[in-house]
């Protein structure tokens, strides 16, 4: 009966516990699928002004990703491409809303699914890029077998499937 | 589930008339979405104290339409001021 208890104990403590908030160097874009280049351009040439819609974790309910977690992957991952301006240097301003994350309440495998809106903005505000991005990602048990730390890989995964696809149609865009 | 697009394709050739037209579409939207949320944020809460966990809903559709909605009703404000167009 101890055996069985403590056994059950241990299964409780892997497959629950507290949620975890994103961490942004796992939402960072390191990798592109292709190494074309951006346009001249928007070489450090573009601030993100501002990340909206994001919401902090709470411990007792369950992982989300909060706007300065958000902001901050962003920020690197344009850094990483040589697009992120010095603050004096800002010629493109980018703002962001996080529409929200779709996620699951259960299962092995986590599907979470991030609705993002980038507005980036010239020198006079008019819009140059305006998308609404959907990325799905999926953590799989393999990935983590406590629950809550792999909702939070599943929400990290869809963030940087996210930027990713931002960053694809950034580079596909054309500047007079 | 999608978002409503923030730009459209055509967005560039709607006339003021069909510009105030969306906009108000967009705003109910917004306004049908964002009660539907709190109605479902109420709901959530409740199953999280009485249970069963399984019946929590964490798509948030509607605070995702509801967003968007805002968004989209920005964007088209934008293209009537942009249009000269009467307030």
């Amino acid at each position: 009966m101890r055996i069985l208890t403590a056994v059950g104990l241990l299964f409780l403590t892997f497959v629950t516990g507290c949620a975890q908030p994103a961490d942004p160097k796992r939402m960072t874009v390191t990798i592109l699928p292709s190494e074309a280049p951006f346009p001249a351009a928007l070489s450090s040439a573009i601030c993100v002004r501002s990340v909206t819609g994001g919401e902090p974790t709470n411990p007792l309910w369950v992982a989300k990703v909060d706007n300065a977690e958000f902001k901050t992957a962003l920020a690197d991952s344009l850094r990483e491409r040589g697009l992120l301006a010095r603050p004096e240097g800002c010629r493109f301003q980018l703002d962001v809303n996080l529409l929200g994350l779709s996620q699951p309440v259960f299962g092995l495998a986590f599907t979470v699914t991030t609705h993002v809106n980038y507005k980036l903005l010239g020198s006079a505000s008019e819009p140059v890029l305006l998308e609404t991005i959907s990325a799905p990602y999926t953590a799989e048990m393999s990935e983590h077998l406590v629950a809550v730390i792999r909702l939070a890989r599943a929400n990290e995964g869809s963030i940087r499937n996210n930027i990713t696809e931002f960053l694809t149609r950034l580079r596909a865009l054309r500047l007079g | 589930m999608q978002p409503i697009g923030m730009s459209q394709p055509g967005d560039n050739t709607l006339t003021c008339a069909q510009l105030d037209e969306q906009i108000a579409e967009a705003r109910a939207d917004a306004g049908h979405w964002a009660e539907r949320d709190q109605s479902l944020m109420t709901r959530n809460t409740v199953i999280a104290i009485v249970g069963p966990p399984m019946l929590i809903d964490l798509s948030r559709e509607e605070q995702i339409k509801h967003r968007s909605a805002l968004d989209r009703a920005e964007r088209l404000e934008y293209l009537k001021r942009r249009n000269a167009c009467a307030s």
